[in-house]
């Protein structure tokens, strides 16, 4: 059985069906791209897996335990992690106060911990900055730890949001569109970030415009029009799929 | 980071020293009386409490005087009442706005924007009202007295001077607690909290309870300084936590900043400055002027502070600390807030 599974999700926003059906899974060790023209849904998806909406039906089950309707910190505590198509950064924080807010989850010190300085406080830093550190440095981000976020290029500054949501040690990561607006070179290294992360055993969906490397690193292809799957399967068999290019030509045309 | 970690301490004990120097011959300054010196303090607590509820929960509260009542009463009633020693009293105050303010949380916190500020307007307004009528336990509008003096072991603060040195005490512990609570784990929840609620959920953080136990904390700052209050006038009347003294908070946490713990004692003195400053100068140059003129004052200051300082005058002082230390610095080294600028311009 896959980690993730959804199961029939059904979306609605007024009279518009946002998802219609959709069935897939997300499993360990593969990256999984989600794609589709634009309005296709995969945000919706990403938000109904992460608990940021409910579905109107269906069914979100991550290591088989039904999640559906949960709120968005109870399934970011079992280990989904997500970034987000227009950045989420907190203002004045600098790289690495991103990461240890990440780690929020793994985490215990309480109010009163803080406040007094008792001795959990002190552990915890202590193990949040050497892990932060470590991760600074695998995403090439342990020179800027320092900088305010929002002090960074664009393309560092998705970075720090993946950094984030990787801080929390998930088992699945959710990605919307962790290469947009960034250079061919820099998706690359993203692209390649993706794969040493899924070889390390981690879930990885991700929604992407960039077709290049979608069929360059990813290891299943599913693809939404209209809120229904019109096709999924490896990207080779995806990409000559007649139906998938209709739906992109049919865009282009449009 | 040394400066980030200690500057504000080192300003404040360098504020402190001054007071010290002032207080004998505070009354016979232009602006300033000895009680002044008391009552910034006493304004600054409760203010940090409400610039952490703004700041971090991103939560405007427009009745944050009622918690500063809540103390107050509560020290009143157990104090004069039924003899509790005063730091019980606090203690138990304490308690109360912070049970206080979790419940209101959890009914305010579905609402947002205007409505949120009118929740807790209505919610001030309710205190205020209910203070003023019940009687038998309140005094109602004759308020109730005869508040002893507070005490700790054998020191008994019974003065200007020595409710002075309590006092900035206290708001020396609120500002380490505030600053302790910042840079540690639930610290950094807040600000994350108060930057985007669906990046701090995403990452785990239960947003609603933690918006209510940053209220919870707020209140707890009021009530405490509501408390000192009362032992240092020894008589309380509704009229202190109405709207009007709700207002002054809100306005000493804007004018002095509300992304910096630092931000209500700096708002705390421009507001005491100016309410003793209309209060002597109005009657100067209008003749036969009484009434509550500060307001007016306290308007022309929020308006200034917003158009000019949108971060306060802590967010000020900040930018013109790190401007000095660029402009000392460009020849070292590039430093790191210089891109910064670039980002913005694009």
């Amino acid at each position: 059985m896959s980690l993730l599974q959804v199961e029939d999700v059904t979306v609605e926003f007024g009279g518009l069906r946002a998802l219609d059906g959709v069935s897939m899974g997300v499993d360990a060790g593969r990256v999984t791209a989600l794609i589709g023209p634009n309005g296709a849904g995969k945000t919706t998806l990403l938000n109904v897996v992460s608990g940021v909406l409910r579905p109107g039906r269906g069914r979100v089950r991550f290591r088989g335990r039904d999640v559906t309707g949960w709120p968005q910190h109870r399934v970011a505590g079992l280990g989904v992690a997500r970034t987000f198509q227009n950045l989420q950064l907190f203002g004045q924080m600098t790289v690495r106060e991103h990461l240890l807010v990440g780690r929020y989850r793994l985490t215990r010190t309480s109010f009163l911990e803080a406040v007094l300085r008792l001795p959990r406080h002190f552990r915890e830093e202590k193990e949040g900055r050497e892990a932060s550190d470590a991760l600074l440095s695998r995403l090439g981000l342990a020179d800027v730890a320092d900088w305010p976020a929002s002090a960074l290029p664009y393309g560092r500054q998705r970075l720090v949001e993946v950094g984030r949501a990787l801080a929390s040690e998930p088992s699945l990561l959710l990605l919307d569109e962790p290469t947009a607006g960034l250079s061919g070179a820099e998706a690359e290294e993203v692209g390649r970030l993706l794969r040493r992360l899924a070889a390390g055993g981690l879930a990885v969906l991700l929604v992407e415009h960039h077709m290049d490397l979608v069929m360059s690193y990813s290891d299943w292809v599913v693809v939404l029009d209209h809120g229904v799957v019109i096709a999924q399967g490896p990207p080779e068999q995806v990409q000559s799929d007649p139906q998938v290019i209709e739906a992109y030509l049919g865009e282009e045309a449009a | 980071m040394g400066l980030r970690r200690w500057g504000p301490l080192a300003v404040w004990a360098g504020a402190f020293g001054v007071g010290v120097l002032l207080m004998p011959i505070a009354d016979a300054l232009p602006f300033l009386t000895r009680a002044n010196l008391v009552v910034f303090a006493l304004h600054g607590i409760a203010a940090m409490g409400l610039t952490l509820v703004m700041g971090f929960a991103g939560q405007v509260s427009l009745g944050h005087a009622a918690f500063y009542g809540v103390g107050a009463y509560t020290t009143a009633l157990l104090t004069a009442k039924v003899d509790w020693h005063p730091l019980l009293a606090m203690a138990a105050g304490a308690v109360i706005a912070a049970v206080l303010a979790a419940l209101l949380g959890r009914i305010v916190f579905r609402l947002r924007g205007h409505f949120l500020a009118m929740a807790t307007l209505a919610f001030g307004l309710v205190f205020y009202v209910v203070m003023r009528s019940w009687d038998s336990l309140t005094g109602g509008n004759q308020g109730t007295g005869g508040i002893p003096d507070f005490t700790l072991g054998p020191l008994r603060f019974d003065s200007d001077t020595s409710m002075y040195l309590l006092a900035w005490a206290v708001l020396l512990l609120g500002l380490i607690a505030a600053r302790n609570l910042l840079s540690s784990r639930p610290g950094r929840a807040l600000v994350a909290m108060g930057s985007s609620e669906v990046a701090a959920a995403s990452v785990g953080i239960d947003v609603a309870r933690t918006k209510m136990a940053v209220f919870a904390l707020g209140a707890v700052y009021a009530s405490v300084a509501g408390s000192l209050y009362a032992h240092y006038v020894t008589y309380v009347s509704p009229e202190s936590f109405g709207l009007l003294p709700s207002l002054r908070f809100l306005v000493i946490s804007t004018v002095g900043g509300i992304d910096s713990v630092w931000g209500a004692p700096l708002g705390s003195a421009v507001v005491v400055l100016l309410t003793e400053g209309t209060r002597e100068l109005v009657p100067r140059f209008v003749s036969g002027a009484t009434g509550s003129y500060e307001i007016v004052a306290y308007g022309l200051a929020l308006v200034l502070v917003l158009l000019f300082l949108p971060r306060g005058l802590a967010g000020g002082a900040a930018l013109l600390v790190r401007r000095a230390a660029e402009w000392a610095g460009t020849r070292r080294q590039p430093a790191p807030t210089a891109a910064l600028e670039e980002v913005e311009l694009r």
